[in-house]
């Protein structure tokens, strides 16, 4: 891929709107580009279609937005809109060909509501919030945000993000959950799905054939769900944790590796399955499982 | 496919119970009204306590409806609806004691068995023996209730509840040690 | 003396002890005044204890529409009612997750389909209707009424498995329309999942087939709709 240096936009009268511009032309040398729009208004909407390569979308403190990076030969970069919100990517080939990867690094506002849409691109963003999608490509985000929506057909998510409301989506890709969410609600189709975090309140976690994992602890308040057809949910809990546990499933084993007691039988003689519902010290926090037939390992870690 | 019942229960029963299977809740409410008595007596006393006893019972009925699928009629409904109210009974024992790591071969509290004994002294010298019973540690009352209200056997009990046949066989001894004294004082 | 042991007392008591014992420890109750009263108290306590066993109790109280309050609500699966469209309005005011088994309305500006599953069975089909809650308007939250028990009262009756079948085959008709634009490793990855969650819910058809009444079934069965449409709904977002 010949780099090609992306352009840069001088701001103009407060209010214009933002020229949509093509790539310049192969040949030229790379330069730092550096982007500096007019003022965008408190929680502007920024939509960015970004189908393949890195993009990388910070917060920042200043009331612009700044795109760097390189572009690749023949793509054509686009940008258009005003200060109440701005609109920009690279194209799509219309004969559906794919398209060559470009990087880039995008600095904008903090209030402003990120959409990001991808092919196989790389997403990472700090401290943005937003919709963030991709059909493969992995997304990380991280830092404070006010509201994060993840999805990806197959791609890897990871959330390191400290926000009140979390939703993500993955199907087959891994799932991984630290940070300091509050509110979340979580859910692959084949893929793993790991819980690390110990500030879950309301917490909704589901597959139908990836392993759920949850090594965090939970709150005072929490309530957490956990919910597979035929992946294995796995509690691993601090020795010392209160919570009330409700544990259920149809047809798959339910091993208590925690206390000495041993689950009520399953439905069906003979069918596995079985329920456990138990108090850890002073209660507090409830945590229900139910399986189908994954199975359910409750451990001390 | 339908439930064959026993042979001694009665038709309406069966009836009801075919009708409850499908999901008429109505057939199930006779079903209730028909077995409540025993199933309240059972939780009274596995208890000690009334409040507890009837949120049990709703406990109970609702755990039957869910799995009235899984009655096959080889024991009378009376048999299989107890069964249910014990298993939901000892459930609810353990959810609620402090320390659920503590729930297995723990020995006998003769000290609570004798504060138990010695309570009565303060009160009218004959105690009816369902005010006695609510006086027992949950433990020892859980396997008297069970052995010799119930006819369960030591295996059984040590099965449902975790504790060894022999620690269930101590157990009842003291908790009848206990009654005797409580009854005679 | 040699008193008789504490088992031998017991067994003479409830009549478990063996025969052989049973005779020697008689014999010892001959001639010995205190075993003999020991064991006469015992028996009168187990005498008092089988004459209980039989005995019911009585209730002042009828417990069962609380009981049937509990048994209609536990039918309720919430399913999640948000059409997946993006738009500029910040997640926290357009919806909140639904959990499931919840009744209580999550967050003022939630739309929710409350829904039963439909359950089919070869004797009498028990169709339990689905409740669906309106949402209220944007700027002004309206307490959704409570009837018994704290349930939300019923604002309209859909079926439910109504609902789930027209969102999905709204998507599948979107996605249709679309899958020539999506990417072959795009559709086969969509397809080899909805074919896990498809397997997926006929298995729990299966078992609610055999066990009608089973909540946990239910939820399970609520949760697997919700996967297939959160699927499509990222299908149709890839174009």
């Amino acid at each position: 891929m010949q780099a090609i240096a992306l352009f840069a936009m001088v701001a103009g009268a407060a209010g214009s709107p933002i020229a949509a511009l093509g790539a310049v032309s192969a040949g030229a040398q790379a330069s730092e580009p550096l982007i500096r729009a007019h003022a965008l208004a408190a929680g502007a909407p920024v939509k960015i279609f970004f189908p393949a390569g890195t993009i990388r979308i910070e917060a920042w403190d200043r009331d612009s937005i700044e795109v760097r990076g390189h572009i690749a030969q023949h793509e054509r970069f686009f940008m258009a809109g005003d200060v109440h919100g701005v609109k920009l990517g690279v194209d799509d080939h219309p004969d559906g060909s794919p398209v060559a990867a470009s990087d880039v690094v995008l600095y904008v506002p903090r209030s402003s509501q990120i959409s990001v849409k991808s092919v196989s691109a790389a997403i990472t963003g700090t401290s943005t919030a937003g919709w963030f999608y991709s059909v493969s490509g992995a997304i990380h985000l991280s830092g404070q945000s006010r509201s994060v929506e993840v999805e990806s057909l197959a791609g890897d998510v990871t959330l390191d993000v400290n926000a009140p409301w979390v939703r993500a989506r993955t199907g087959d890709g891994h799932l991984v959950v630290r940070g300091a969410p509050e509110d979340i609600d979580a859910a692959t189709v084949r893929g793993p799905l790991d819980i690390e975090s110990a500030t879950i309140v309301h917490g909704r976690f589901a597959s139908v054939q990836g392993d759920i994992r949850f090594l965090g602890a939970p709150v005072a308040n929490g309530l957490l769900e956990f919910s597979n057809h035929g992946g294995t949910v796995s509690l691993l809990l601090p020795r010392a944790v209160s919570a009330t546990l409700d544990l259920s499933s149809i047809e798959g084993p339910i091993e208590n590796r925690f206390t000495q007691l041993r689950p009520a039988a399953g439905a069906t003689p003979g069918s596995g399955g079985g329920t456990l519902h138990l108090q850890l010290g002073g209660g507090g926090p409830r945590l229900t499982v139910r399986t189908f037939k994954g199975a359910i390992r409750l451990q001390a870690r | 496919m339908m439930t064959r019942m026993a042979a001694n229960e009665d038709t309406a029963t069966c009836d009801a119970v075919h009708r409850a299977q499908a999901g008429e809740l109505g057939a199930f409410e006779s079903v209730y009204r028909t077995h409540v008595s025993a199933v309240l007596a059972l939780c009274r006393r596995m208890t000690g306590d009334e409040r507890e006893a009837r949120d049990l019972v709703q406990d109970i009925f609702v755990r039957a409806w869910e799995k009235l699928a899984q009655f096959r009629g080889e024991s009378s409904l009376a048999t299989w609806l107890h069964r249910l109210g014990v298993n939901v009974i000892l459930e609810r024992l353990r959810a609620t004691r402090r320390d659920a790591l503590r729930f297995t071969d723990e020995v006998v509290d003769d000290v609570a068995i004798s504060r138990a004994s010695s309570a009565a002294d303060r009160v009218d010298a004959r105690l009816d023996l369902d005010r006695a019973l609510a006086r027992l540690p949950a433990g020892a009352r859980t396997v008297l209730v069970l052995h010799d209200l119930h006819g369960y056997s030591h295996d059984e009990i040590a099965q449902m509840t975790g504790i060894a046949p022999g620690t269930s066989r101590a157990q009842l001894w003291r908790a009848r040690r206990a009654l005797t004294r409580m009854l005679n004082e | 003396m040699t008193h008789i042991t504490e088992d031998e007392r017991q067994g003479l008591a409830d009549g478990t002890l063996n025969a052989e014992d049973a005779a020697r420890a008689a014999a010892h109750l001959v001639v010995c005044e205190a075993c003999a009263a020991d064991v006469s108290q015992l028996r009168t306590l187990m005498h008092r204890l089988h004459a209980a066993a039989s005995a019911s109790a009585t209730l002042d109280e009828d417990l069962w529409p609380a009981i049937r309050d509990r048994i209609e609500s536990s039918k309720v699966i919430a399913l999640d009612a948000s059409s997946g469209t993006r738009d500029s309005r910040s997640p926290v005011a357009r919806r909140r997750p639904v959990w499931l088994g919840a009744m209580a309305v999550v967050g003022a500006a939630a739309a929710v389909i409350v829904a039963a599953v439909v359950l089919r069975s070869s004797r009498t089909p028990a169709v339990i209707p689905a409740v669906s809650v309106s949402p209220p308007a944007a700027s002004t939250a309206m307490p959704v009424p409570s009837g018994p028990a704290g349930i939300p009262a019923v604002t309209r009756v859909s079926d439910s498995a109504r609902a789930y079948q027209q969102q999905l085959q709204q998507l599948l008709d979107e996605i249709e329309m679309q899958r020539a634009m999506l990417g072959p490793s795009t559709t086969a990855v969509g397809d080899s999942d909805l074919q896990v969650i498809d397997h997926a819910i006929a298995e729990l058809k299966t078992a609610l087939e055999r066990d009608p009444n089973n909540t946990v079934l239910r939820q399970l069965l609520a949760e697997s709709y919700q996967q297939k449409l959160d699927l499509l709904r990222r299908l149709r977002n890839a174009s």
